[in-house]
């Protein structure tokens, strides 16, 4: 568990030395929003209904940049090794970087929900359950992003095949999380607000269990 | 190939042409699609075997993941599978569409079973693609192995999740494919299809496996042989 805080710790200082990552991380999904803004005609109606949808886009892309990110800048600089090599149990490294990766996320979740509601939709009907959705949602694409991010580190054009692997994989995910998102965000009627969030919460079971019980095959060198 | 290797797939030959004369010749024409319809005969095996494909992906995976001294075995045999999966599904998702045209109207919709589909389908090209594209050996069995457990226990979850996607806005009721019951010699050639479909799945899996094993054993000896110079 001290080892878990060291890391994290390790990962916060990194990060407030320069607000660099998140920094950037915002104004990337502000850019994916904007892009998608023209998508629809000016004055369409299907604005606030749509506004979930390209919210989880922002959200997907930007926590792909995040979850490769943090693999790769410590594969740079050798620090992989480095930690490989210690006595720290591969879970708990695992944990600290979904860990880490997802408070970043939640910080981008907290500053996008708001935005998406100015930009798209007429009547954000919960700005708060909004950002809830989102970051559950972001915690079972973040347990698996990493897994895969581990797992596609040592490949060729690793960056591409992250989320060739993953997307699909976090179909159910998207479902959920876009259709709840349209509810808070835009007042879509939605017959079952617990199935959506039954469903998201034994999705983020799933991907969190899986990944603890495989983490171990991935970082064996 | 030796003479009992040759068995398998003449076997499989044998039956894809018995199921080809049924399906041609023997099944009686759908009342209300006409002969577009004996398409189910081989659309339907196909989703079967595909199926049954990517069931042989997660149990070699698993094995591949135990450390057992024949990993490579069970590598060889997820690869192979997995490549049969693929080319069935997408057998699956051409054979559907050209049948959804004359029926439906449409080359395309996102019902919750062809959703579904689309989405194994990326899971196992990601697979293949994962593969293609990292160094051959033990890590990349093991990581490959880690894809293919990840992606039969997701499968499941995908499926229902859709099936909810698509609850929240029904689609127009959609011809049921076979329609309402099968007549027996429907049934049958059906059956028959499916056999045929199996046999000739284990027949390729088994070819496929041996000329893995043999790519395999002509790297060690070109490696040794590098060494030797």
């Amino acid at each position: 568990m001290r080892r878990l805080g060291w890391l994290l710790w390790k990962d916060a200082i990194t990060e407030l030395r320069s607000f660099e990552r998140l920094s950037t991380l915002v104004l990337f999904a502000v850019a994916v929003l904007l892009t998608l803004h023209f998508s629809l005609p000016p004055e369409s109606t299907a604005r606030p209904k749509a506004a979930a949808g390209f919210l989880w886009a922002a959200l997907l892309f930007a926590a792909l940049l995040e979850i490769r990110r943090s693999f790769e800048s410590e594969r740079k600089d050798g620090t992989l090794d480095g930690l490989r090599a210690s006595p720290i149990d591969p879970v708990v490294l695992y944990a600290a970087k979904v860990a880490s990766s997802l408070v970043i996320l939640t910080v981008l979740a907290a500053a996008l929900v708001p935005l998406t509601a100015l930009f798209f939709s007429g009547r954000p009907a919960g700005l708060l359950p909004a950002v809830g959705v989102a970051v559950l949602g972001l915690l079972g694409l973040v347990a698996w992003g990493t897994l895969f991010a581990g797992v596609a580190s040592g490949t060729r054009a690793g960056e591409i095949v992250l989320p060739v692997l993953l997307f699909p994989l976090v179909v159910p995910q998207t479902i959920a999380c876009v259709r709840l998102l349209a509810y808070y965000l835009a007042g879509d009627k939605l017959s079952s607000v617990s199935t959506g969030f039954v469903l998201l919460g034994a999705f983020d079971v799933l991907s969190l269990g899986t990944s603890l019980l495989l983490f171990d095959y991935v970082l064996d060198e | 190939m030796t003479e009992r290797t040759r068995t398998l797939p003449l076997i499989a030959l044998v039956g894809v042409t018995v199921a080809l004369v049924l399906i041609f010749l023997y099944a009686p024409t759908e009342a209300l699609q006409g002969n577009i319809q004996r398409i189910f005969y081989i659309h339907v095996p196909s989703a079967w075997i595909a199926y049954l494909a990517f069931i042989v992906v997660a149990v070699s995976s698993v094995l591949v993941l135990a450390r057992r001294t024949d990993w490579r075995r069970w590598d060889r045999m997820a690869s192979a599978a997995a490549e049969l999966g693929v080319v069935f599904t997408t057998i699956v998702l051409t054979t559907g569409p050209i049948w959804g045209r004359r029926v439906w109207g449409v080359w395309w919709v996102w019902d919750a079973r062809l959703t579904s589909t689309l989405v194994l389908w990326l899971i196992y090209v990601g697979y293949l693609v994962f593969r293609a594209m990292t160094p051959h050996g033990e890590r990349r069995a093991r990581l490959a192995a880690v894809i293919g457990v990840i992606g039969a226990v997701d499968i499941p979850v995908i499926h229902f999740a859709v099936i909810w996607w698509r609850t929240l806005h029904p689609l127009p009721t959609v011809l049921r494919p076979g329609g309402p019951q099968l007549p027996g010699s429907m049934l049958f050639t059906l059956m028959v299809s499916l056999v045929a479909f199996t046999i000739l799945f284990v027949a390729l899996l088994i070819i496929r496996m041996g000329i893995a094993d043999a790519a395999d054993r002509i790297e060690e000896i070109e490696a040794v042989g590098l060494e030797r110079v």
